[in-house]
């Protein structure tokens, strides 16, 4: 009797283990697979994201892990935020990127801030417009070398199958690591990085007079007038033309030469970088690159494609002058770099204007996060 | 309707043309039609836009597909032409769409305005629909939209038409106007039909004449520019626009 009635519990304990077993294979993956909060303020569109890597909390945790661990480069010396640092809203203040060996890049490092909205992604590159494909230039790319997996793939990846990143990798993807899931991760990574609360977001999108100075308004005046024509490359939401989201999915060429060098009188920029001709290989786009984004500018000095101007003085007096040197009288330069007269008054507006684009909500959460050694 | 850029009388395919013995080339070519009407002999009707990435229910973006014509071909294998012309929509838009079919036949006069309406025009460009979001399109809350804009680069210099709202009074430029604009600059358009009205044409010559683009120069309507005044007259008098 104490028998089968120990026979009978077991079965319905059994049966129990292997129902919730059931129930558990499939129960819908929890929570942070399958759904992701942007947080973003009142009105503020979301990002367009890729189908194949939906947003997920759980992908976004493992990418910022992947983020700031040296492991991701051959030699365990760099990360992505080795050059991409937060506290310079993922820039770096250099005027242009050192890779894992010493090489020096040749373009000045890009704040990855809002880089989820962003049409196109790099200085100069018309084609390249995911940030999957993106994350693959500093990762492999051997001219110049980044991170330099390219030739050491078997040995970075094993250092992901630790037991803490395993079950990261687990959580994100229900799989092992490889590098497409490294990829995937790091990309949800840097969308999440997305920052509209700035003074200026304040005053403009959630109606607060008093939210910025009087210097800054005075400032924003100068920006948005035809007689700057900042906005004109530096418009919309995210201080750059070159924008989409889920309400604005049209594709508008957003590359501009500023008139920044002319070494040959016709427009030719220097053989070490001309922009977007090396990509489309038509002559009208030398010395085109894509206007970033302006916000946080006050903390991700030098400017510029190759780093070459120091301040933001600097810039603003190199777009009063439209452009520099013999870069004036380029004949490629956008129309809207025409120059202007510019008083020491509102110089000093247009910078307050541009340090109230700065999020320092956004800078703080991100800063001091410890660079993960091997 | 199919809308077509015109240059001395023959459809514009390139984005180059000839002005003065000069080759100027197109960098943009955009403008906004709104309040588009239909009339025969006894009524008016005005027809519903479909919405579209390029048009609300009233208001279109014109951006005409102009080929690059000194662009060096390359050899396209049939997919990456598909690919091609799926991002192509993206790119430019030549046509209104109606929701519903519309008899161009039994039409004998098409009304349009070269704007943005006023109640849509300074919006919080993140809360509206595109295309009245696009922000190479807008210039502030203030001033609201560009209706027209037309960017050229010339020989050595460039040339530049925006045509919009100006003398808008708000507290800042991230601030919307209570009432219209001193120069709303809507210019409206009252079209008799030439042929089989399909297409809406714009004449570029007739709207750049005699600006003498090399030597005058841009209108972005800021004070002064003599070049405006010669184009807002070549848009009321020169049949910029016509209905073929």
């Amino acid at each position: 009797m104490a028998l089968s009635m120990f026979v009978t519990q077991l079965i319905k304990v059994c049966s129990f283990i292997i129902l919730s077993g059931f129930l558990l294979a499939c129960e819908p993956p929890p929570l942070d697979q399958k759904q992701y909060d942007w947080e973003l303020p009142k009105g503020f569109p979301s990002p367009l994201v890729p189908k194949d890597n939906p947003m997920s909390a759980a992908k976004v945790a493992l990418g910022k892990k992947l983020f700031f661990d040296v492991d991701l480069s051959f030699n365990q010396s760099t990360s992505c935020a080795s050059c991409h640092q937060p506290q310079f809203a993922f820039s770096e203040p250099q005027k242009m990127a050192i890779g894992s060996t010493g090489q020096g890049h040749r373009r000045n490092t890009q704040s990855l801030v809002n880089v989820a909205y962003n049409s196109n992604l790099t200085w100069a590159h018309s084609g390249l417009n995911q940030i999957e494909q993106q994350i693959l230039i500093p990762m492999f790319s051997e001219n110049p070398i980044e991170l330099g997996i390219t030739g050491h793939e078997k040995e970075v990846l094993q250092r992901f199958e630790t037991k803490n990143y395993s079950k990261l990798f687990e959580r994100a993807f229900g799989d092992n690591a490889d590098f497409d899931k490294i990829v995937k991760a790091l990309a949800s990574y840097v969308r999440s990085l997305t920052s509209f609360a700035s003074p200026f977001d304040e005053y403009a999108y959630q109606s607060n007079d008093d939210a910025m100075t009087d210097a800054a308004k005075r400032g924003m005046e100068l920006f948005f007038s035809e007689k700057f024509e900042c906005f004109h490359c530096h418009g919309g939401f995210n201080f750059t033309q070159s924008s989409q989201h889920e309400n604005q999915r049209l594709d508008l060429r957003p590359f501009h030469n500023t008139g920044l060098y002319n070494v040959d009188d016709r427009g030719a920029y220097p053989i070490s970088d001309q922009g977007l001709i090396e990509v489309t290989l038509q002559p009208q786009d030398m010395g085109r690159f894509r206007a970033p984004t302006l916000r946080n500018v006050e903390v991700s000095a030098p400017y510029m494609h190759d780093g070459s101007l120091a301040t933001l003085e600097d810039v603003i007096e190199f777009y009063a002058a439209g452009g520099k040197g013999q870069g004036v009288a380029n004949p490629l330069k956008s129309p809207f770099l025409a120059g202007f007269e510019l008083q020491f008054e509102q110089k000093q507006d247009l910078i307050e204007f541009l340090h109230s684009l700065t999020d320092r909500q956004f800078l703080n959460s991100n800063a001091n996060h410890p660079l993960v050694s091997p | 309707m199919e809308v077509e850029i015109w240059h001395n009388g023959n459809p514009l395919d390139c984005n180059t043309f000839e002005s003065n013995q000069q080759v100027w080339s197109i960098q943009q070519l955009a403008f906004f039609i709104s309040n588009v009407k239909l009339s025969d002999e006894n009524t008016d009707h005005q027809p519903q836009l479909s919405s579209t990435p390029w048009q609300t229910d009233d208001v279109v973006l014109i951006q005409p597909h102009l080929v690059d014509c000194g662009a060096k071909s390359e050899d396209k294998d049939k997919t990456s032409q598909n690919d091609h012309s799926a991002s192509e929509a993206l790119k430019t838009n030549n046509q209104l769409q109606f929701l519903l079919p519309v008899d161009l036949d039994a039409s004998n006069q098409l009304f349009f305005t070269l704007a943005v309406p006023f109640e849509l025009n300074h919006q919080n460009p993140l809360l509206q629909p595109s295309p009245l979001n696009l922000p190479s399109m807008f210039w502030s809350w203030r001033s609201g939209h560009k209706f027209f804009r037309l960017d050229m680069q010339g020989p050595d210099k460039n040339w530049v038409f925006h045509l919009g709202s100006v003398g808008c009074t708000a507290a800042s430029t991230m601030r919307s106007p209570q009432n219209e604009c001193v120069q709303p600059n809507r210019l409206s358009f009252n079209l008799d039909k030439k042929h089989n009205g399909t297409k809406l044409v714009m004449h570029l010559d007739r709207l750049i004449a005699n600006t003498e683009m090399q030597n005058n120069g841009s209108c972005l309507f800021h004070s002064g520019q003599e070049s405006c005044t010669i184009l807002m007259s070549n848009l009321k008098t020169q049949d910029v626009f016509e209905w073929h």
